[in-house]
């Protein structure tokens, strides 16, 4: 299988929102796309799972143009509801049947979701109240009150982010697009949807990312593009990238000042903080003479961390010398 | 260009695929309509309403037939005691008036058997009592159907915009199926809503009239209690014309709907499609006032107003079938019209998040090329 996105090009009147996309996924794994706010990086995948028309270019799933009936797509959205008055149960059936999941086979698959993302409770509040039927009856009448179905407006932010991750997983989708997966979840929860994306990659899906989050995408993604002001302004394997880039951030943590020394060799400071360093050096080279100097001069080295660029520091780098050029 | 408006058409609306998936949206919004606590309070206060009304609005009109004998009688002696009249005056007054009460539709029937016995004699096409009241009865009765139709559709566009799932709808559903499946679920219970008050409507007169001796004695009520009992031709006319007055009306309800972001849109979306769903309704009542044969035509055939007008001109007999179908034919056109405009314009409606966009703005954005069907 394979994913092929040749010129993808959109815009608004006179202003370009998205300039020629190109980008291809060979194999299973996370492609990453990132880039600032308002780059273009949502209205790329709505064109690529052709909710927007496009101005230009093509979208190719195993050769073919990808479309609703090629390819399995699940997508979680970046704006993402649920009906907020209908029940929970009524809309995830409705949302397999739509995906071709019907019957017994749509209440399976909901059940194991509901079970891993810990739903049942709303799911089958039911089940939940006959668990307690040590529960106090009904006064009087010895009758349990039979529960009411779960509205999605009932539900906490992260838990309805669940049923939407759900509503996603519930086609067992070949393409999952994930737009800002963990933005507003709590610890615990971003920690379960972690797992699940690492399932899903265990299972040999395909999956495309965008998040602001660059650790969850340093995380999970092989590949990744970075976008900004609509154009793609890095592109490629993530180890490559960071590799093409050396080993040239010093984390230094020294006990004694030797801002003198540092600036003596000609090497940039980034940040400091009471003896503890952040560096940019221009290679190894230059690293090992200041390491050297500081053997010379006998300052005690709490931490020496040469190491290549963060997914982080690279983005700013990039997004903010395609800012200068503009 | 004719094979470029084919292939535009084939790609962008009558494709089969635009259209998968619409049974499901159909039976979801169905059931999620029916079960909504609203819906259901309106079924019943509508069903009440109906039983109520022909009862009530006889008493209230003095339809009684025992009342009215009694009353008649209770005045009679008075009346010649009084002013000292003799027997043969008091036959000449009896022969001036009849206290005899009847329906319009027994009036028009027996003048209709009439006109065919003597057929010199007759007069010349129905009065305007007949036309103007056939027209207020069904005019109310689309009139009401139309607003309820174009409201629910735009109260579901926009909640379902503002709940912000579209985007995941669209990866499973083409737009022009999930609006299909909302107008035609629409469309089942407003016709289920209309059919049980006509019922409950038709069957209060007649309980009325048989245990309660009760009639309604008013023109319009006339006219109601005739369009539930029409003949089958009659019948076929009334739902294909209102069927396709509601998609009509629910196409570009659901066209406004889609430019809106928030609920607080909604008041606004809803002022295009009533204005003109109120302008055909006073237009139709207006027209009915003249009975020329130019104006019966115009009126059954002008687009969107022929959904008001054509099947009660079908009804006084003013056009026959070809007419009638040439006006269908007409408004499928205007269907279709609204069809490849939604087309072109509603995924990215859909989308688009920003303050509400009039229709004005839709259709320039449609005419302009912007947007477009998915591939």
């Amino acid at each position: 299988m394979s994913l092929v996105v040749k010129n993808l090009t959109k815009s608004y009147g006179n202003k370009v929102v998205v300039d020629h996309l190109n980008f291809e996924m060979n194999g299973p794994g996370v492609y990453a796309l990132l880039g600032t706010n308002g780059a273009g990086k949502t209205t790329s995948i709505r064109m690529m799972l052709g909710m927007l028309a496009k101005d230009e270019g093509e979208v190719l799933w195993n050769g073919a143009p990808l479309t609703i009936e090629s390819c399995n797509v699940g997508y979680l959205a970046e704006e993402r509801g649920l009906y907020p008055k209908y029940p929970l149960m009524d809309q995830l059936m409705y949302f397999a049947k739509l995906r071709s999941v019907t019957g017994d086979e749509a209440k399976k698959r909901i059940a194991y979701w509901a079970e891993r993302l810990e739903l049942e409770e709303y799911l089958y509040p039911g089940k939940a109240a006959k668990s307690e039927e040590s529960a106090p009856r009904r006064r009087g009448f010895g009758v349990a009150k039979k529960a009411k179905p779960k509205l999605a407006d009932q539900l906490s932010k992260g838990n309805q982010q669940k049923i939407q991750l759900m509503a996603a997983l519930l086609s067992d989708p070949e393409l999952l697009v994930l737009d800002e997966p963990l933005s507003g979840l709590d610890p615990v929860n971003s920690d379960l949807f972690r797992s699940i994306i690492r399932e899903e990659i265990a299972k040999g899906k395909y999956l495309i990312m965008s998040s602001h989050q660059m650790e969850t995408v340093e995380e999970f993604c092989t590949d990744i593009t970075i976008m900004n002001r609509s154009k793609a302004i890095l592109q490629g394997n993530l180890n490559e990238i960071k590799k093409g880039y050396g080993r040239v951030k010093l984390h230094l943590k020294v006990e004694t000042d030797i801002t003198g020394l540092i600036e003596e060799q000609g090497i940039g400071i980034v940040n400091e903080k009471e003896h503890e360093y952040n560096l940019s050096v221009t290679g190894e080279a230059q690293a090992n003479r200041l390491l050297a100097s500081l053997m010379e001069r006998q300052i005690s080295i709490i931490t020496f961390d040469l190491r290549e660029p963060s997914l982080h520091e690279i983005f700013v780098e990039k997004a903010g010398e395609s800012n200068d050029a503009v | 260009m004719r094979s470029l408006w084919k292939r535009q058409v084939n790609q962008t609306m009558l494709s089969k695929l635009n259209f998968k998936g619409t049974g499901s949206v159909f039976r979801f919004t169905l059931l999620q309509t029916f079960k909504a606590k609203a819906n259901i309070v309106s079924l019943i206060f509508m069903m009440i309403f109906a039983l109520v009304f022909p009862p009530v609005s006889a008493i209230l009109n003095g339809g009684t037939r025992r009342q009215a004998q009694a009353l008649e009688e209770s005045l009679e002696q008075p009346a010649i005691a009084l002013p000292g009249l003799t027997e043969e005056q008091n036959a000449l007054l009896d022969g001036q008036y009849s206290s005899e009460s009847g329906s319009l539709t027994a009036f028009m029937d027996e003048r209709n058997a009439a006109a065919a016995e003597n057929p010199e004699t007759a007069e010349e096409g129905p009065g305007f009592d007949e036309r103007y009241f056939l027209q207020l009865a069904y005019a109310i009765i689309i009139i009401m159907v139309s607003i309820m139709s174009a409201s629910y559709i735009i109260r579901s566009v926009v909640e379902e915009k503002s709940s912000k799932l579209v985007e995941y709808m669209l990866i499973s559903v083409r737009p022009m199926a999930l609006l299909t499946g909302k107008i035609l679920a629409v469309l089942v219970y407003v016709v289920t809503l209309l059919l049980v008050m006509l019922g409950a409507y038709r069957l209060s007169d007649v309980l009325s009239a048989r245990f309660l001796d009760v009639t309604t004695s008013n023109p319009m009520f006339d006219m109601l209690s005739r369009l539930t009992g029409v003949n089958p031709g009659e019948v076929v006319v009334i739902v294909i014309s209102a069927i396709l007055g509601i998609l009509t009306f629910a196409i570009l309800a659901g066209i406004c709907g889609a430019g809106c972001s928030t609920t607080e849109d909604v008041n606004g979306a809803n002022t295009m499609p009533m204005i003109i769903i109120m302008a055909c309704y006073v237009i139709a009542l207006m027209v009915s006032g003249f009975d020329s044969p130019g104006m019966n035509i115009f009126c059954s055939l002008c687009p969107i107003l022929s959904v008001f007008c054509a099947p009660v001109q079908f009804m006084l007999g003013n056009i026959g079938w070809p007419m009638q179908l040439l006006a269908w034919v007409i408004q499928c056109g205007v269907i279709l019209l609204l069809l490849a405009i939604t087309s072109k314009v509603y995924s990215d409606l859909l989308i688009y998040r920003g303050t509400r966009l009039k229709f004005g703005d839709i259709l320039k954005m449609a005419f302009a090329g912007k947007g477009g069907s998915r591939s």
